[in-house]
C-alpha cells in the first residue's frame, strides 16, 4: 500500500566508490520517497552526494546496497540494456552542460530519444518535436546546430529533449549552473511549469535560494539527508 | 536518409573529414592492391591456360629418325592415340651478328595451314612461308636482332649453312618465351629444309584419345608406341611429355601471383587498422555523447550499430573507388605479364566470383576489425561516460614508462611530455606502431630478397668456375680442339668434357623426359658446386651420379643412394645417385668423365669445352666467342652452341629484378598505408589534447614549443617503429626469400641483407614522422587559448 502511493522509493541506499585513494561513501543509508507530481530540489555542497543520489534515481548509477523502486520498477535489479529502455521511457534527463549532440540539429536532438525508444511512429516524431520547441520558443532555431546557440537556448532545447518521450519523471543536475541569473530564472520557470502539469521533477542544485518556493527541499550533507521539507510536511499531514 | 542515427554517423565522419579521408585513402590504396592482384590472378591463370589449350598441345613428342607417311597413318590407328602430326625439329644455329651465333630451335612444318597440334598463328608478314623463307617466333625477334624482310644465316648440325629470308613472324604460345631462354625459334617448310640437304621429318607430335590430363596414362601409351616403333626398326632419340594442360610457366606464375596476393591482402588488412584507429578515436572523443545517448534511451547494440555503420560506410567508399582502380591496374599488369610470357589476353573480363570476394573483403574487413573497439566503447556505462576525462584511470605516476622516465631526472619537461603523450593511448599507439613496423619490415624484406637472389645466383655461378662453354654437335677429339682453342687470345684455360643425353627408365618401363649428363674429368676444379645431400663424385667412382636439385625436384620419388636405370642412346645402364648439388638450370646430372666416355665408346673425344677467359665482361666474352666460332669453323669443327656464364648470370639477375620490383611495389603500398596511419594517429592525438594545448599556451608555451613537442612525439613513434621493423624484417626476409627461391629456383635462397634497405627505411620513416606531425602541430598552434579552453 505504501509503495503504491509513492512514485519513487529509495530504501536504505548506500553508495560507495573505490579508488586507489581509498573507499569513498557518497551516500549513507539514504531513505527517500517522492510522490508523483512533486517538484523536489536536492541541495548540498560539492561532494555531498546529491548528484550521486540523482544518478541512482535515474538509473545512471547503481547503489552498493539498498533498493530503488521507481514507477513500480526495481531499477537496481535491471541490467544496462533494460535500464536504458526503462530510462528512455520513464526519465527525462537534463544536464548541467546541456550535452546536445553537436552534429545533429536542434530538432534532430529533440527527436533522438523517440528514435532510440520508438515511442512514437516515425511520422509523428517531427511534429511532436516542433510542438515541444514551440513551448520553449525555439521553433525558429529548429534547423540550426547547437554550436550556434547561446547557453540558455541550448538548455531550452535540452529541456525539450528530456520531454521527447513524455516521461513521468524529469531529473535535472544543476540545469542553471552554466547560465546567467536572468536566463536561469526563465529555465527554472520551465521546470515549474512541468510540475504544474503533473510531472515529477527532481532537481539538484548547490544554491538554496535558487529554487521555486513551492518545491520540496532536501538538504544533503556527507551522503546523508540532513533535512527534508517534504518529510516534515508529511509528519504534519499524518499528525 | 530517414534515420537520425545514420545522419549522425555521416556527419561525424564529415566533421572529422581530414582523418576520415586519410582512413578512406589508406583503405582505397589497400583495396587497389588486393583487387589488382586478385583480378590479375583470375585473368592470367584463365588466359594462360586458355592460350595454351587453344594450341591443342601435344601430349607427347617423339623425336626419331626419318618419319614417313605410312608410319603416320599407322600411328593414327594406334590404340589410345587421338591425333598425330609430323614435324621436323633441329637444334640449329642462327647468326645474329658477325661471328655471333645463337641457338635456334628450327621447326619444319609440312602444311602451315593444316596445323592441328601445337598450333601456331601468323603474326606479321607472309603466310604461309615459301621456300627459302623462315618465320621467327615473335618473342625471338629481339634475340635474332633482325627485322622482317632481312636475310639471316642458319646452320644445321652436320649440314652447310644457308641464308634464309625472314618473311614474317609467328606466335607459338606453347613455347617458353624466347628472350627468357636466350634462344630463337624458327619455322620453315619442308622445301626449305631440303635446301640444307635434309629431307626427312623426324618429330612425331601426338595426342591421346582419352584421359588427356593423366600423365601416367600418357606415359604408358607413349611407351606402347615407342616399343612398337622400335620393333619396326626406328631409333627413338628423345621423348618429351610435358605436364598435361599446363603452360610451361604456369606453376611459377600462379605461385608468384599467390605471393603478391599475400602482400596485397596484407596492405588491405593494415589499412583497415586505420579504420579501427579512426573509429576508436571518434568513440573516445564522443564518450560523453555516448553517455548522453544512453541516458536518453539508447541501448548498447544501437550504439555499436552506429559506429560499425561508420566503419561500413568507409568500406563502401573504399570499394567504390578502389575496386575499379584496382581492376584497371590488374588489366595493365595482366597485359604486361602476358607480353613477358608471350601469350595473348583474349578475354580480360574478371569472373563474378572475384568481384564478390573483393566486395565482401572490402565491406566486412573494416567492420570486423572495428568490432572490438566498438564493443568496448559502446559498453561503457552512462556514469563512466559522463565522468570521462580522457586519461585512462589506471595511468598513475607509478606506471612502468613513468618509472623508466624517472631514471632520467634531467629530461626537459617538454620532452617528458612528448614521451608520455606518445604512449598515452596504448592500444592506438600499438596499432600505429604495428602498421608502420610491418610496412617497414616488408619494404626492407623486398630489398633483402633482392640481395638474397643476387647472392644465390652468384653462388650458383661461382660453382661453375669457367666463363664460356662451347658444345659441339658431335663429340670431337680433344687434340683437335686443343689445337684450335690454344691459338685464341683471351683464353686462359680449358678442359674437355664428355656429355650425354639420357632419360630415366621408370619401374613401369616408361621413359622420363631427357636430361643432360655432364662428365668432367675426375679431379676437375672447373666445377665446385655446393653439395646439399650425399657427396661429390670421386675419381674412383664408376656408375655414380651426382644430380642437381632440379632433377630431384622433378623426380621426388628418388633419394640419395638409390639405383636408377638410364637410357643413354640405345643403352640401358645402371647408376647410383651419390649426391645432390645446388645448381640452377634444367635437370642435370654429373658422372665421371672417363667412365661415361667408356660407356659411350667415346674415349679421347669431348662434347663440351668449359673455357676460362682472361677478362670477365659481356664484351670480352663476345670477342672471345666470335674468335672461337671463326676458329672452329675454319677447322671444320661443328659448334652446337657457345654460352657465356657471365651473360647467364646477368640474364637471371635481370629476370629476378622484375620480380623484386613487383615485390617492392607491393611493399610500397603497405608503406603508404603505414604513413597514412601515422598521420591519422598524430592528428587524433593533437585533437584530443586541444584543451591541454590551450592550457599550455595559457602558461607560456610558444608555437615553437608546441611544434617541437608534437614533432618529437611523431619522431619517437617513427624511430620505435623502425627498430621493430628491423627486428621483424630479418625473419620475414628469410621466409619470403625461401618462398621465392622454392617457387623459382626450387631451392631456398642464400640469405643476404641489404644495408641500404635499413638506412633507406630509417630516412623514409623520419620524413614520414615529421610530415605526419607537421600539419596537426601547425593546426594546434593556430588555435587561440579561448578556442582551446571551450573545446569539447
Amino acid at each position: 500500500m505504501e509503495q503504491q502511493a509513492y512514485l519513487i522509493l529509495i530504501k536504505q541506499v548506500t553508495k560507495t566508490f573505490e579508488s586507489k585513494a581509498g573507499v569513498f561513501t557518497a551516500l549513507r543509508q539514504v531513505n527517500l520517497d517522492i510522490k508523483g507530481g512533486e517538484f523536489v530540489t536536492i541541495i548540498g555542497k560539492s561532494g555531498s552526494g546529491k548528484s550521486t543520489l540523482l544518478n541512482i534515481v535515474a538509473g545512471i548509477d547503481r547503489p552498493t546496497s539498498g533498493e530503488v523502486i521507481v514507477s513500480g520498477t526495481s531499477v537496481h535489479t535491471l541490467n544496462e540494456s533494460q535500464t536504458a529502455v526503462w530510462r528512455g521511457k520513464t526519465i527525462g534527463v537534463v544536464f548541467q552542460f546541456f550535452q546536445l549532440l553537436p552534429t545533429l540539429t536542434v530538432i534532430e536532438n529533440v527527436m533522438l530519444p523517440m528514435d532510440f525508444c520508438r515511442t512514437y511512429p516515425f511520422q509523428e516524431r517531427q511534429p511532436r518535436a516542433m510542438k515541444l520547441l514551440e513551448r520553449v520558443g525555439m521553433t525558429e532555431h529548429a534547423g540550426k546546430l547547437p554550436s550556434t546557440l547561446s547557453g540558455g537556448e541550448q538548455q531550452r532545447v535540452a529541456f525539450c529533449r528530456a520531454l521527447a518521450n513524455d516521461p513521468p519523471i524529469i531529473v535535472a543536475d544543476e540545469p542553471t549552473g552554466n547560465l546567467d541569473s536572468q536566463t536561469a530564472e526563465k529555465v527554472m520557470g520551465l521546470f515549474g511549469g512541468l510540475a504544474r502539469d503533473g510531472k515529477t521533477v527532481i532537481m539538484v542544485t548547490h544554491e538554496r535560494n535558487n529554487t521555486p518556493g513551492a518545491a520540496r527541499k532536501i538538504v544533503l550533507n556527507d551522503g546523508a539527508i540532513m533535512s527534508d521539507t517534504g518529510a516534515s510536511n508529511r509528519r504534519e499531514e499524518h499528525a | 536518409m530517414r534515420s537520425l542515427r545514420w545522419k549522425k554517423v555521416v556527419r561525424d565522419l564529415w566533421i572529422n573529414r581530414s582523418r576520415s579521408l586519410l582512413a578512406v585513402l589508406a583503405m582505397t590504396v589497400g583495396m587497389i592492391g588486393v583487387s589488382a592482384v586478385l583480378c590479375a590472378y583470375s585473368i592470367l591463370v584463365r588466359e594462360l591456360d586458355a592460350n595454351y589449350m587453344r594450341t591443342n598441345p601435344a601430349s607427347a613428342t617423339i623425336v626419331t629418325e626419318a618419319v614417313n607417311d605410312d608410319l603416320v597413318k599407322a600411328l593414327q590407328r594406334f590404340p589410345g592415340i587421338g591425333s598425330v602430326e609430323i614435324r621436323g625439329f633441329f637444334e640449329a644455329r642462327i647468326l645474329v651478328s658477325e661471328d655471333e651465333w645463337k641457338t635456334l630451335f628450327l621447326f619444319v612444318v609440312d602444311d602451315f595451314s593444316a596445323m592441328r597440334i601445337n598450333k601456331s598463328k601468323p603474326e606479321e608478314g607472309r603466310w604461309p612461308p615459301q621456300t627459302s623463307d623462315i618465320l621467327i617466333e615473335r618473342a625471338a625477334m629481339q634475340v635474332v636482332k633482325k627485322r622482317i624482310g632481312e636475310d639471316v644465316v642458319v646452320r644445321l648440325p652436320g649440314a652447310s649453312q644457308r641464308e634464309l629470308h625472314i618473311a614474317g613472324t609467328i606466335h607459338d604460345p606453347a613455347q617458353a618465351p624466347a628472350w627468357m631462354e636466350g634462344l630463337a625459334y624458327g619455322y620453315v617448310t619442308r622445301d626449305t629444309l631440303n635446301l640444307f640437304g635434309k629431307t626427312a621429318l623426324n618429330e612425331i607430335l601426338l595426342t591421346v584419345s582419352d584421359r588427356p590430363f593423366d600423365k601416367t596414362h600418357i606415359r604408358t601409351t607413349v611407351k606402347s608406341v615407342t616399343n612398337w616403333m622400335e620393333k619396326l626398326g626406328y631409333r627413338i632419340k628423345r621423348i618429351d611429355i610435358p605436364e598435361p594442360g599446363q603452360h610451361p610457366h604456369q606453376t611459377q606464375l600462379k605461385a608468384l601471383l599467390f605471393l603478391l596476393q599475400a602482400f596485397g591482402g596484407l596492405s588491405f588488412v593494415l589499412s583497415t587498422i586505420l579504420v579501427v584507429t579512426l573509429i576508436g578515436a571518434i568513440m573516445a572523443q564522443q564518450v560523453r555523447q555516448i553517455g548522453v545517448m544512453k541516458a536518453i534511451g539508447a541501448r548498447t547494440f544501437q550504439m555499436a550499430g552506429m559506429y560499425l555503420g561508420g566503419a561500413l560506410l568507409l568500406g563502401i567508399v573504399a570499394v567504390v573507388v578502389g575496386l575499379p582502380a584496382g581492376l584497371a591496374v590488374a588489366r595493365g599488369y595482366a597485359g604486361f605479364a602476358a607480353k613477358m610470357l608471350n601469350f595473348e589476353i583474349v578475354d580480360a573480363t574478371v569472373p563474378l566470383w572475384t568481384y564478390a570476394v573483393l566486395v565482401l573483403i572490402g565491406l566486412l574487413t573494416p567492420v570486423l576489425s572495428s568490432s572490438y573497439p566498438v564493443y568496448k566503447g559502446s559498453r561503457i556505462s552512462v556514469r563512466q561516460a559522463i565522468t570521462d576525462y580522457g586519461i585512462p584511470a589506471d595511468q598513475t605516476a607509478n606506471g612502468l614508462l613513468n618509472r623508466a622516465f624517472a631514471l632520467f631526472p634531467r629530461l626537459p619537461r617538454p620532452l617528458l611530455l612528448s614521451l608520455r603523450n606518445t604512449f598515452r593511448r596504448r592500444g592506438r599507439i600499438l596499432l600505429t606502431l604495428g602498421t608502420l613496423a610491418i610496412g617497414g619490415a616488408m619494404f626492407i624484406t623486398a630489398l633483402n630478397v633482392g640481395a638474397s637472389i643476387k647472392k644465390t645466383i652468384r653462388g650458383f655461378q661461382a660453382a661453375m668456375r669457367y666463363d664460356l662453354k662451347v658444345s659441339f654437335t658431335q663429340p670431337v677429339t680433344l687434340s683437335s680442339v686443343e689445337a684450335v682453342v690454344g691459338n685464341v687470345p683471351g683464353v686462359t684455360r680449358f678442359e674437355g668434357w664428355s656429355q650425354a643425353r639420357a632419360s630415366l627408365i621408370y619401374e613401369d618401363g616408361t621413359d622420363g623426359n631427357e636430361f643432360t649428363i655432364m662428365a668432367p674429368p675426375s679431379g676437375t676444379d672447373l666445377v665446385r658446386p655446393r653439395v646439399v645431400e650425399g657427396r661429390m663424385l670421386s675419381s674412383e667412382d664408376r656408375g655414380a651420379l651426382m644430380v642437381n636439385h632440379i632433377f630431384m625436384y622433378r623426380e621426388p620419388h628418388l633419394n640419395v643412394g638409390d639405383d636408377v636405370i638410364l637410357r643413354i642412346g640405345t643403352q640401358k645402364t645402371k647408376f647410383r645417385i651419390v649426391g645432390v648439388i645446388r645448381q640452377i638450370g634444367p635437370p642435370t646430372a654429373f658422372a665421371n668423365g672417363s667412365y661415361l666416355a667408356g660407356l659411350m665408346n667415346q674415349k679421347g673425344l669431348v662434347k663440351t669445352l668449359p673455357i676460362v677467359t682472361k677478362e670477365r665482361s659481356t664484351d670480352a666474352h663476345l670477342t672471345v666467342t666470335r674468335q672461337l666460332e671463326r676458329a672452329f669453323t675454319e677447322a671444320g669443327i661443328d659448334v652446337q652452341e657457345t654460352v657465356s656464364t657471365y651473360d647467364i648470370q646477368k640474364i637471371l639477375e635481370d629476370h629476378f629484378l622484375v620480380l623484386t620490383m613487383l615485390l617492392l611495389f607491393m611493399s610500397i603500398l603497405i608503406v603508404i598505408v603505414g604513413g597514412l596511419g601515422l598521420t591519422t594517429t598524430m592528428s587524433i592525438q593533437v585533437i584530443e589534447r586541444t584543451r591541454e594545448i590551450g592550457v599550455m599556451r595559457a602558461i607560456g608555451a610558444s608555437s615553437h614549443n608546441l611544434l617541437k613537442i608534437i614533432s618529437i612525439e611523431g619522431l619517437v613513434i617513427g624511430i620505435v617503429s623502425w627498430i621493430l621493423a628491423v627486428i621483424l624484417a630479418l625473419p620475414i626476409s628469410k621466409y619470403v626469400g625461401d618462398l621465392f627461391g622454392m617457387i623459382f629456383l626450387r631451392t631456398t635462397l642464400d640469405f643476404a641483407v641489404s644495408p641500404v634497405a635499413f638506412l633507406l627505411w630509417l630516412g623514409v620513416v623520419i620524413v614520414f614522422s615529421l610530415l605526419a606531425s607537421f600539419f596537426p602541430a601547425r593546426n594546434a598552434t593556430r588555435l587561440t587559448v579561448r578556442e582551446t579552453l571551450v573545446y569539447e
